[in-house]
Formats: C-alpha cells, structure tokens, sequence
C-alpha cells in the first residue's frame, strides 16, 4: 500500500523534481552516469513519452501476451488513433477530449474489423498478415484519394500543445508539465483499468483462449467473440496512444510509424515480460530509455559507433537466456526469495560452480568440455 | 493477489472528471491561441520588410564556452535503411572539424564538437534527440538535420526555442519558403532542380515530345514533380505518364514497362540511386530501349552509373550537381578532402556524401567565424545571413544568403555519364535570389 | 491479352527474388519450426562473403564456398543461440531472432560500410563450348513479352533448390528425420533421432539457401548492407501465401506476390499497387487460413 502511494506522489510531483536545485542535480549526475534521461525538462518530456507508449505496449499485451494472438502490425492501429485525432484537431475546433475519445472508439471499430476476418489465422500466418497492414499503410496514407485529409506525404503538423491559461495554471506550470499531466492522468488510468481487466472474466477467457482454444471452448468461452474483442480492446488502447502521440509530437506524417517500430513494441514487451502488467510499463521503460543507456554502455565500454547496433542485438539474445519470461517473471522470482534461497544462489554464484554449470551447457558437451564425474564440486559443501 | 484498492465506479468518477478538466481546458485553449497569434506572425511579416530586426532572438550563449562551440545534429545511423546516409555525411562533418580544431585551433580559439543523435529516421525518434541535445546536452545550434518529414518534427520546437537550425540536409521548401529566420536550408531544393530540368527538356526536345515521370511517392518526388511542370509551361512538351513507387522497392522493372507501353519520348525521373540504377539497366538491357532519361541530383553518384550495368548502359544519362564528385581526383577540393578523411575520419572513407558532409561544415565553421568572439544564437542568425558569394572547397557555385533568402545552395550544373562518372557540362544554373 | 501476359511475366521477374527468400524462409519453418526474421540479414552478410571471394576467384567457386560457409554460420547459430531458448515461449525465439538481425546489419556495417556495391551478374553454365545462357546476354523477347535472362536464371535455381528439397525431405531418411523433428520433438527424440542435431542441421540449410538468394538478389539488384530490408518482407509474404511448410508453395507465393503488385499497378493505380497487393495476400489468407499449400495443423487439447 505505501509503495502505490509512494509511486502515485512520484508520478504526481515528478515535473516538479528538476526545479528543485538538490534533487535537480541528482537526477543530473544520474543522467550523467546513466545516459537515462530523466533530468530537466527533457526528462519530463521522456517521461511523457513514457505514459504515451505506456498505453499502446499495455494494449499489445493485452493481445499478444493475454489472447496469444501476435500481431506485427500494431503501429497501424496506432497510426490510425494519431490520423484521426490530428484530423480532427487540424481540420475542426474538436476539443482534444473528444478527438482522442474518437480516435479510441474509431481505432477499436477497425480493430474490430481486422480481428474478425483474423479470427482464421494464428501463428505466423497472423503475425505476417497483421505486417503487411503496416507494410501498406503509408501507402494508404499518401494516396491521392485521402491526401485532403491526410495532407499525404508531407503529414499534417499540429500547432503545439501550450499550457491553458484556464484557472490560471499557466501560473503553475510550464507547456511541458501541462503535457506531462494531459498524458499521464489517462496513460494511469488506462494501465489500472487493463489491471482490472486481466483480472477480471475477460481477462480469464484470454489466457484460456492463449493456452488452449479447444480447452477454452469446451470451458463455456466464445471463441471467436473473445479473440475479436482482444483485437478490439487492444486497438482501442492503440488509438488512445496514437491520439496522445499526436498531441505530445504534434506532427504525424507516413513517415513516422515504421515497420521496424512495429516489431519493436513486440520485442520489448517479451523483454519486459507477456501477460504482465508489470511487464507491459517495463517494456515501456525499455523502449523510452533503452537507447540512451545502451549509447552510454557502448560509450563506456569503448565500442565503436557503427557497431552500436549489434550491442542492443547481443542485449536482446542475453535478455531472452537469462529472463524467458521477461524482466517482470524474474522481478517476480526474486519477490518468493528467502534468506536461506538468497544464500544458496550466492553459494551457487562462486567461480567452481559457475564454470560446473557452463560445463553443462549444450555447447560444451558438443565441444567435448562436458563434465565427466558426476560430482559436482558446489554440492560438496552445501 | 490482491485487487488494487480503486472500485471500478471510482475510476469512472475519476475519468470523467479528468476529462472534464481537460474538456474546458482545451476550448480555453482557443482563446489562447487567439491571444498568442499576433505575437508570431508579427515576427514573420517584420521579417521581409525590417530586415535586420533580429531582436527577437536572445543573446543565448547555451554550448559555448571559452574552448568550445557544442552543436547538435540529427541522423539516421542505424535500424533504417537510410543509415547509408548519415553513417557517411557524418564522418566528413566530423573530420572536417577535427581538422579545424587542430590545425587552426578551432573557430576564433573555440573548438567545435558535433554531437549526432541517432533517430532511426523516425519523426518521433528526431523529436527525442533533439530535444535532448537541446535541453539536456545544452547544444548551441543544430546543424545539418537529416529528412523532411524528421526535421518538421522538430522544425516548430526549434523555431519558438529561438535555436539556430543551419543548413537541413533536405530539399523540400516548407522550411526555406516562408522564411523562418532561424531556419536555414542546405540542399539546392527539389522545386527549382526540377525547374531546370523541365528547362531543359524543353529547351532540347521538340514540341509534342511526350514526357514520362518516375517519381518516389513522397515530397521529393512531388516536389519534382512540380518544379519540372513548371520549367515544361508553355513549351508544347507535356507529362503523358506519372508512374511513382515505395522506397521500400528498389526493382523498377515494372515501372519502367509502362513507361514503355506508354510510348514516352524522354523519362525525366526523381529517384534514388538505387532505384535510377533499375531504371537504367531495366531500359537498355531488359527492353533495349535507348530513351534519353534525366534523373535528380541526388542519383549524382558513380554507384548509379554502376548500378546501372556495365558494358557502359548509363552512357549518355543526363543528371544535376552541385558538388564536385570525388571522381575527380585532381580537383583540390577533393584532394583536400581525401587527405582529411584519411586523417582524421576514423577510418570512414571519401565518398559523395562525405565531401556533403564537409562542405556543410565548412559553411558552418564560416558562420561561427563571421559571428565573431562574441558568439550568440542572434549574431550566429546575423552572420548567416550575411553570407556572400561563399565558395567552398567542393562546392561548384558561391553561396548566397541574406534575410530574405534562406536557401544555401542555389546553383548547379548539369551532368552527363561518361565511362564510370558523370562529367559537368554546359553553363552553371543559377536560381540565386539575394542580389 | 498481350499486355497482360506482358504484365505477368513482370511479375514474375520481379516475383523470383521474392521465391527464393520465401524458399529460405520456408526452409526454416519446416525444419524448425522458427520464423527467423535474421534471414534477410543473414543473407546479406553471406553476400559479402561472396564479395570478398570474388576478388580471388571465379564466379562459381565463390559461390559454392559461400554455401558451405552460411551453412557453418546457420548451423553455429542454433547451437550458440538459439538452442539456450528452445525451451523458451515461441515469441522468445522470434525475438532472439530480431537480435540477430541487429548484430548481422550491424557488423556488415562495420566490417564492409554503408557503400552500396555493384555485383557481377553469374557466369553462365558451360561445358566445353556448348553454354547454358541463362544468366547473362540479351533479353528473351517474345512480341511485346520481355523477361532478362538473369531472372530466368534465378527462377531456374529456385526451382532446382525446390526440387533437391524435395526429393530430401521426401526421400531421405535424414529429410524425413527433420520434418519429423519439427512436426514433434519428444516423439522424435522417442524414435532415436537427435533432435539437436536435426535443428542445428535445419538452420544450416537455411542459411545455405539463404545465400543462395542472396547472391541472386545482389546479382539482380546490388550489394548493400540495406538490400534485404525491403524483400524480406515481400519474401515473409510470399512465404505465408504458398504455405509456410510448403518448398513449392513458397515459388508460387513468392511470384504471386510479384504478379500482384504489377497487375496491381497496371490495372488499378501505381500508387498504391503494395496495398492493393497485399490486400489480396490478406483476402486469399482468410480463405485459405494456412496459405495456398500448407497444411493445416490439427492440435489437440
């Protein structure tokens, strides 16, 4: 209970830490340190971001990591919340509310219309049919027919967002706090409410869907009914992300959801653990914040620049041996450690068992570095 | 496992009340946009009549210090196939600068450091580097940013922060044309290029010559487009056939057969090299058809006309310059830069885009010299568009800026392919607006 | 009529690069039951193997001992990374896969830079004096009906990877081990198979084939460190189209997907012939849910 209250006054004061000269400079140095980015305003505006993908990763896990159904193409959906409501702002006087509540309810009716005709295919069939929706969306976007809306290639360009001189909270706070504030309040409130979901009836029908279709059928859950609703729901939370990136970017063109992008919501909420809600605001974590650690890591350890790239590959393939089910699934195997489990690990962690374990390893026994005695020198003293 | 302790109908509460606020909120925010408006345009309209009223820009001295000049840059290094581009102009920045700062110890006793984020070519990516270059690394300029659709993410952002934003490594017109006075471009744009090849054809085909366009289906390729419509008015020679196609294709070997069913006299085409290198070699070797063809500048390259195919298939295409190519190795300028790259570019080699590279930082370290000791955001805006008949080491024409005129490169010359490289030919085109 | 067959035969030289991805990708699925989306990579960085073969040698021999060479990588691969997540959720090896995609690009980066380059076109087969010309020389015409030889050439080496596929997985015991390997590992180590042997071999051949198109797409288009960026995801297409553990299927869907974007392009309107075509590709995938030829899977519970 005191850690939520803790985390809620955190997210609550936070665009206000780097005015205040002590706390200012800590989140400096750790920035130095790091390579975070969480000081200054820039670390409001990362955080902002953060709430923004906060929101789309919670609804692709909710599809992928819930129903099982994987989905290469969710920038679309995304693309689709940030068209309409950047369309509505550019072209009406719709107040902001409304646009992202359209976007929602729009993005959720094409998600919808997606998911019945995907009911079909699971698998990679799924995975490759949901990118070639990504793959042709630019298209789509740029073609003569719509470019009246869409403003084709060029994009439409918002003005940016400014603090509302309303109940004189211009006072109060800067553009970027204002900002900070019109992302996070839904990007909290759409992460609890998924929380209830996934705790909920629904929420039990996705994981017996994901872990046995027929076992689910047999159960009493409508099969098609809950596959297409996780479609829906997890587009809906797509087209809220795509309305807030569109407000916090102010600029959406073709360009700005690649197909790269697309996988990369994928990778990381398996890094940062499926079926999880834990998982799904680490994964967004690790989407703002990866790149500016991994510079600052690269940095440190002298790699050179044009290899950078394959530092993050040899990440991603450590993450996956180490964690297979994402950071949350070892966040919660160290929440069951006791004292006396504690021990043993460090016990194990000592050099002769290290290398007895490694001996184990596939790879030595193909090598013929395999252990021959049975023994295993760490057992020996426990 | 517990529930959170938040009931479902509170949260409903919660909601509605958040949107409540944010409602009102937003239809206030009209108002406000009313109140804020004559304060920008203001700047915009002051700008052509008052020309040297930069008053509005702050003596900002954020990345400088007494040994250093901080800048800032965005390019596209990895995950995106346009990380060909920045991986090759950022090494002749680089060294360039490098260069300077040891062998004239930097820019008036300042040495220059080059900060690159990496933005995968990705808008939203553009809008997080730069504002961390700005806000958290303190640059005091962004020089040289990559792509059209990423530098408007992060165009506005830069313009109401009164940050100089030299030299954009794009040739759309939307951020020379209105001019924004902290805004300067690199590239001779797309408009005018394409203005001078419709100028060209006709002047050089007869009246009733049927054009066909091969266009990326972007802005480079509809800016293209539009200046080549306008450099055609009222010649007789008109575009029969637009044919457009995805970057993400680099096979022309359909659009090309249209073309031909369409029977055009003259292919005029907006394409990368790698996609002019299809069109060649699609046309002469697959359907054997000698039709003259005139691609963008940006094909300019030896690797088009090795692309193309050998048994010398891109003979005879016609295309723009604004640089001297490396090909030509007794030029000066070149032989300057190959020893430079040798140098000091960390092992990356003298290519096209490396001498790019170099002659936006050679404009750049001009800049930064002219505005003197005491360098600021509004004197570095001052001396920028002070800049008169500049020639770089590499470049073909002088460079002209003034306040009315943002546009860096604005005269080129065309190119013909002979052998492996394209050689210039006939008079410099000039578009030149400052007197 | 003219013109559409015209427009078909375009989509055919254009589809053969495609065929010969999804032949790799197919490849893999079937022996491993992997999407390995480092398989565009893969082959680009074995391309440049080629590369820097040819600057010591023929064409052919390059080649071959490029084959062997992405048939060692492939094979080291599943043992050094891939075998540590087999246990793993499905979505862990696709990710691992990404993984090595950026190590792949990466590298090549690093070791042969971003600068496009001009890749020979093969010789052709010859015996004595009397040559096989099916890769280099004009283009075979018939009335308004071109095709260059090359792609004839690379569709002519698709079909005889296709067929030698064929007859392995058909006729062979080790073909019949690793389909068997893939279909269900238990069982298959139950009957006696090595498993990890059949997997590490699985990926091997992949990565052989995976050359192989490499190579050809160089030849055709060029040799950069970006080159499979684009196909891959025509390849994936055209592989989930024929069926992904169909080798015949993933020719047909390969140059289906190739016929589509031209027809497309032709008879609807260039600017959108990538959506036109791959709204098809989605509308054959809900009629037929596991591609033109593949099989459908019953699972129980």
């Amino acid at each position: 209970m005191i850690g939520w209250v803790l985390l809620g006054l955190f997210l609550l004061f936070f665009p206000y830490l780097h005015t205040w000269p002590a706390a200012s400079s800590f989140l400096d140095s750790v920035d130095n340190t790091t390579g975070l980015g969480i000081g200054g305003t820039f670390g409001v505006f990362q955080m902002t971001t953060l709430g923004v993908w906060l929101v789309i990763l919670t609804g692709l896990n909710i599809l992928t990591g819930y129903s099982g159904q994987i989905s290469l193409g969710h920038g679309a959906f995304v693309a689709a919340g940030a068209y309409i409501t950047a369309i509505l702002l550019d072209q009406t006087a719709t107040p902001l509310v409304v646009a992202i509540l359209a976007a929602a309810i729009g993005t959720a009716a094409i998600g919808f219309a997606i998911g019945i005709p995907s009911l079909r295919l699971t698998g990679p069939y799924l995975a490759i049919a949901t990118l070639a929706i990504i793959v042709s969306m630019p298209q789509f976007l740029k073609w003569d027919k719509v470019s009246e809306w869409t403003k084709g290639s060029t994009g439409i360009d918002l003005p940016s967002a400014d603090v509302p001189t309303f109940l004189g909270l211009d006072r109060f706070m800067d553009d970027s706090q204002w900002l900070y504030y019109s992302v996070m309040v839904p990007a909290v409130i759409m992460t609890v409410l998924a929380w209830n979901l996934t705790r909920s009836r629904i929420g039990r029908a996705f994981i017996a869907l994901r872990d046995s279709e027929i076992g689910a059928q047999q159960m009493g859950v409508n099969v098609s009914l809950y596959k297409t609703l996780a479609f829906a729901i997890s587009a809906l939370y797509a087209g809220v992300g795509g309305g807030l990136f569109a407000y916090t970017q102010d600029f959406v063109s073709p360009d700005s959801f690649g197909i790269f992008q697309s996988i990369e919501f994928l990778v990381v909420i398996v890094i940062g653990g499926l079926a999880s809600t834990l998982g799904s605001v680490l994964a967004a974590i690790f989407f703002v914040y990866q790149d500016g650690v991994v510079l600052r890591l690269a940095e440190l350890i002298g790699f050179p620049e044009r290899l950078r790239w394959a530092f993050f590959g040899v990440g991603l393939i450590l993450i996956m041996i180490v964690a297979p089910n994402g950071v949350a699934g070892l966040v919660q195997r160290l929440k069951t450690l006791r004292p006396a489990t504690v021990l043993e690990m460090l016990r194990q962690a000592r050099p002769s068992a290290m290398i007895s374990r490694l001996r184990n390893h596939p790879l030595a026994e193909r090598l013929g570095l395999g252990r021959r005695d049975e023994h295993d020198p760490g057992d020996e003293e426990s | 496992m517990k529930l959170p302790n938040v009931g479902l109908f509170r949260l409903v509460l919660l909601l509605a009340a958040a949107m409540m606020v944010l409602a009102i909120a937003c239809s206030s925010d009209d108002d406000d946009d009313g109140d804020g408006e004559p304060t920008e345009p203001a700047a915009e309209t002051e700008a052509p009549s008052d020309g040297d009223d930069l008053s509005f820009i702050p003596e900002d001295t954020t990345g400088i210090t007494d040994t250093e000049i901080l800048i800032g840059s965005h390019m596209p290094l990895s995950e995106s196939s346009a990380a060909i581009f920045g991986t090759q102009i950022v090494p002749g920045m680089q060294a360039y600068f490098a260069y300077i700062n040891e062998t004239e110890g930097g820019v008036n006793g300042r040495k220059i450091r080059l900060l690159v984020g990496d933005d995968h070519y990705l808008p939203s990516d553009t809008n997080t580097v730069v504002r961390k270059l700005v806000e958290q690394d303190g640059v005091f300029a962004i020089v040289s940013g990559l792509g059209t659709a990423q530098h408007t993410a992060v165009f506005e952002y830069l313009t109401e922060n009164n940050i100089p934003d030299l030299f954009t490594a794009t040739g759309a017109t939307l951020f020379t044309d209105p001019i924004t006075r902290t805004t300067f471009g690199y590239n001779p744009n797309y408009v005018q290029e394409g203005n001078a090849i419709g100028t060209y054809i006709a002047e050089n085909f007869p009246e009733g010559t049927r054009v066909g366009l091969l266009i990326q289906n972007d802005d480079f390729g509809n800016d293209g487009k539009d200046g080549i419509e306008s450099g055609l008015e009222g010649s007789g020679i008109t575009i029969t056939t637009t044919e457009t196609y995805e970057a993400v294709n680099s096979d022309m070997t359909a659009q090309v057969q249209r073309l031909r069913n369409a029977d055009v006299d003259v292919i005029a085409a907006y394409t990368l090299p790698l996609q002019s290198g299809s069109l060649i070699n699609n046309a002469r070797s697959t359907l054997d058809w000698d039709v003259p063809i005139i691609i963008s500048g940006v094909s300019a390259d030896p690797i088009t006309i090795l692309l193309a195919g050998d048994a010398g298939q891109a003979e005879g295409v016609i295309t723009t310059a604004y640089l001297t190519p490396t090909s030509q190795t007794e030029h000066p300028g070149i032989q300057k830069h190959i020893e430079i790259m040798a140098e000091y570019g960390g092992g990356a080699d003298a290519t096209n885009l490396s001498v790019y590279g170099q002659s936006v930082a050679e404009l750049t370290v001009k800049v930064f010299r002219d505005a003197g000791q005491d360098i600021n955001r509004r004197n570095v805006i001052a001396a920028a568009e002070q800049v008169r008949d500049f020639l770089c080491s590499v470049c073909l024409g002088t460079i002209n800026l003034s306040p009315t005129d943002h546009r860096s490169i604005e005269t080129f010359s065309f190119a013909i392919a002979e052998g492996d490289s394209w050689v210039l030919f006939g008079d410099l085109v000039s578009y030149e607006s400052t007197p | 009529m003219e013109e559409f067959a015209q427009q078909v035969v375009t989509g055919v030289s254009i589809g053969s690069i495609y065929a010969i991805i999804a032949l790799a990708i197919v490849l893999i699925y079937r022996s491993t039951s992997v999407v390995n989306f480092a398989q565009g990579e893969m082959a680009m960085f074995t391309t440049f193997i080629t590369w820097s073969f040819l600057l010591r040698m023929d064409f052919w021999p390059a080649f071959l001992l490029t084959i062997v060479v992405a048939f060692f990588i492939g094979a080291a691969l599943e043992i050094v990374v891939m075998r540590p997540v087999e246990r793993a959720p499905h979505l862990n090896s696709i990710v691992v896969t990404l993984g090595l995609l950026a190590i792949f690009n990466s590298v090549a980066l690093w070791r042969y830079g971003p600068l496009q380059k001009p890749f020979p076109d093969p010789d052709n087969w010859c015996i004595g004096d009397s040559c096989l010309e099916i890769f280099q020389g004009d283009a075979f015409t018939a009335g308004a009906v071109t095709i260059s030889r090359l792609n004839v050439g690379i569709l002519f080496v698709a079909l005889m990877i296709m067929v030698a596929l064929f007859l392995m997985f058909n006729y062979t015991k080790l073909g019949l081990a690793m389909r068997a390997t893939a279909l269900n590992p238990v069982a298959s180590q139950l009957v006696g198979i090595n498993v990890s042997r059949m997997l590490a071999l699985g990926w091997g051949l992949a990565a052989a084939v995976g050359a192989v198109a490499g190579v050809m797409t160089a030849s055709s288009l060029n040799l950069s460190i970006d080159m499979m960026a684009g196909i891959l995801i025509f390849g994936f297409a055209g592989a989930v189209l024929g069926g992904l553990d169909s080798p015949g299927g993933a020719i047909i869907g390969g140059l289906s997907v190739g016929v589509f974007q031209v027809l497309a392009g032709n008879y609807i309107d260039s600017q959108i012939d990538l959506m036109a075509a791959f709204a098809i590709i989605f509308i054959v995938l809900v009629i037929r849910p596991t591609g033109l030829f593949g099989r459908r899977l019953v699972r129980r519970v």
